[in-house]
């Protein structure tokens, strides 16, 4: 891809990725006016030039992105959690003209903890149309995309950006334009880790300026932002990150980046602080559930076999994942890069395996109801690095 | 043809992608044309996802002029009924203090009937 465009690319996701913040960022001022209003407008005029310009270029995504935004638009907000989380809490934004009212803990089944950087999105394009209504707020999930979408596209060759297009329709299916937040979770997810592991680890020059960083930065921003998993899953990449570094004696070079990319987590702290103060508390998970629940079912075989039976052999996704994970690592073995997949594969199936342990719900019931979501994730990043473990290889020959 | 020889892998794999997408629109989602045609309607096309009676309660309460809600226990245990009626009429608040109670038809409530819908009753107990 010709510089110019790669820039112009990288320019419109931070550009987008800016302006979804700061629709936050003034919501959580207390600004519900037109200041939100120009904001939004910003965003769709954003889009709009992405499209027009350079009209050839990306124009696989600008294909795909309008008929799956067109697919939302034609659909109703349907999903349980969509209507008892997601919208239900942009409805109280928009109602209440805050993002502090969860502060009274109402309907505790919409999970009060989880941050609402998302429903802010999507409550400012209630807001837009000035009243209440479902199907264009839905669609701020969808536009959510966008961002990381485009900027993947100037980090990986035309060909293997058409396959990666393929894979993340076919592993995030339905969540591209049902309103779910697992697939968002997912894709902030990769282009996290993708960017972490070019800082860390890449000699690209590119790779290590201060605008690549910045993005980076905001990706983590957002991922820590989109649910109580994103946070969990950028604490892990960072993890993983370093320890390879150590691994590769590189940690001391690395920190003052591992420093910075720190520096993202204060938002979803400060959010978490707030809940604390206010008694708001996870219903699925507290600590003194890992006493009760997790130490009792360790020791049995059975918990085992179903963690393992719904998260990864009776999921054909997972299965075709790993495949194409063995597939790409068999032609082109990047150590680096393996340890540093598996690593992040296996401390996040570690963590699912303590949060579904310790569930105060029937275990069997609980997979049954999530497995397919949170392994999203876990598909997208095989798939991804495998992807890009192919594009080294093209590169190098 | 030179340029179909040529691109026969970005061909392949974006013709793939739209397949996948046509077979989301046509299989796994209720996409309506209807609701395209003005996805800012008001009314949200509940009528296509949710139950009457659960609409109905909205319709009630606002006819009503209630600000605050309780459920009788039979509906406050159906759990997707419970969470589908809190949600939908927020700002309308549910409150179990408060005495105006929404109860199903076939239930016996000995509260003083305030309206009666198809598939809902409004009561207000003492």
């Amino acid at each position: 891809m010709p510089i110019e465009l790669k820039s112009f690319n990288n320019k419109i996701s931070i550009i987008l990725l800016l302006l979804i913040l700061s629709n936050y960022f003034f919501m959580s001022l207390g600004f519900f006016n037109l200041i939100l209003k120009i904001n939004i407008i910003l965003f769709f005029i954003s889009i709009i030039y992405f499209y027009t310009k350079n009209f050839k270029n990306n124009l696989s995504l600008k294909i795909y992105f309008l008929l799956i935004v067109l697919i939302c638009l034609g659909t109703a907000a349907e999903g349980w959690d969509l209507r008892s989380l997601y919208l239900f809490h942009a409805k109280r934004i928009f109602f209440d003209q805050s993002l502090y009212s969860v502060a009274d803990n109402y309907a505790v089944f919409s999970h009060n903890d989880y941050p609402l950087f998302p429903h802010a999105f999507s409550a400012s394009f209630a807001f837009l149309s000035g009243y209440w209504h479902e199907v264009f707020p839905k669609s701020a999930y969808t536009f959510f995309y966008l961002a990381p979408l485009i900027f993947l596209s100037s980090h990986i060759d035309k060909k293997k950006y058409l396959i990666l297009l393929s894979l993340i329709i076919f592993f995030l299916g339905t969540h591209l334009y049902d309103g779910g937040i697992d697939g968002l979770v997912a894709i902030y997810f990769i282009t996290s880790a993708y960017c972490i592991y070019e800082i860390f680890f890449s000699r690209k020059n590119e790779n290590n300026n201060p605008i690549f960083i910045f993005s980076t930065f905001l990706f983590c921003v957002c991922l820590s932002l989109l649910k109580n998993e994103g946070f969990a899953l950028l604490v892990l990449i960072l993890l993983t990150a370093s320890f390879v570094s150590l691994f590769e004696k590189k940690l001391l070079f690395n920190l003052s980046r591992l420093l910075i990319l720190c520096f993202s987590f204060i938002p979803f702290i400060v959010w978490k602080i707030f809940c604390y103060k206010n008694g708001i508390s996870n219903t699925d998970f507290t600590f003194s559930l890992l006493n009760e629940n997790l130490f009792e079912r360790l020791f049995v075989l059975e918990n085992f076999l179903l963690f393992f039976q719904y998260l990864i052999v009776s999921n054909e996704k997972v299965i075709i994942a790993l495949l194409f994970f063995a597939f790409s690592f068999y032609f082109n073995f990047n150590k680096k890069l393996f340890y540093f997949v598996i690593l992040l594969f296996s401390s996040y199936l570690a963590l699912l395996l303590i949060i579904y342990f310790s569930t105060p719900y029937d275990i069997n019931y609980h997979l049954e109801t999530s497995a397919n979501r949170v392994v999203e994730s876990l598909n997208l990043l095989l798939g991804f690095f495998s992807l890009y473990n192919l594009n080294i290889l093209n590169k190098t020959s | 043809m030179t340029y179909l020889k040529k691109n026969k892998l970005i061909i392949f794999f974006f013709i793939l992608g739209i397949l996948q997408i046509l077979y989301y629109w046509s299989e796994r989602s209720n996409f309506k044309l209807q609701i395209l045609s003005n996805p800012f309607k008001k009314n949200s096309y509940l009528s296509y996802i949710l139950p009457e009676r659960i609409i109905e309660t909205r319709k009630i309460l606002i006819l009503n002029n209630i600000n605050k809600f309780n459920l009788s226990t039979k509906l406050r245990n159906e759990m997707y009924f419970f969470q589908r009626v809190i949600e939908l009429n927020y700002p309308i608040r549910f409150d179990p203090k408060s005495k105006y109670i929404l109860v199903s038809l076939e239930e016996n409530q000995n509260c003083e009937s305030i309206f009666k819908g198809q598939y809902i009753e409004l009561q207000k107990c003492p």
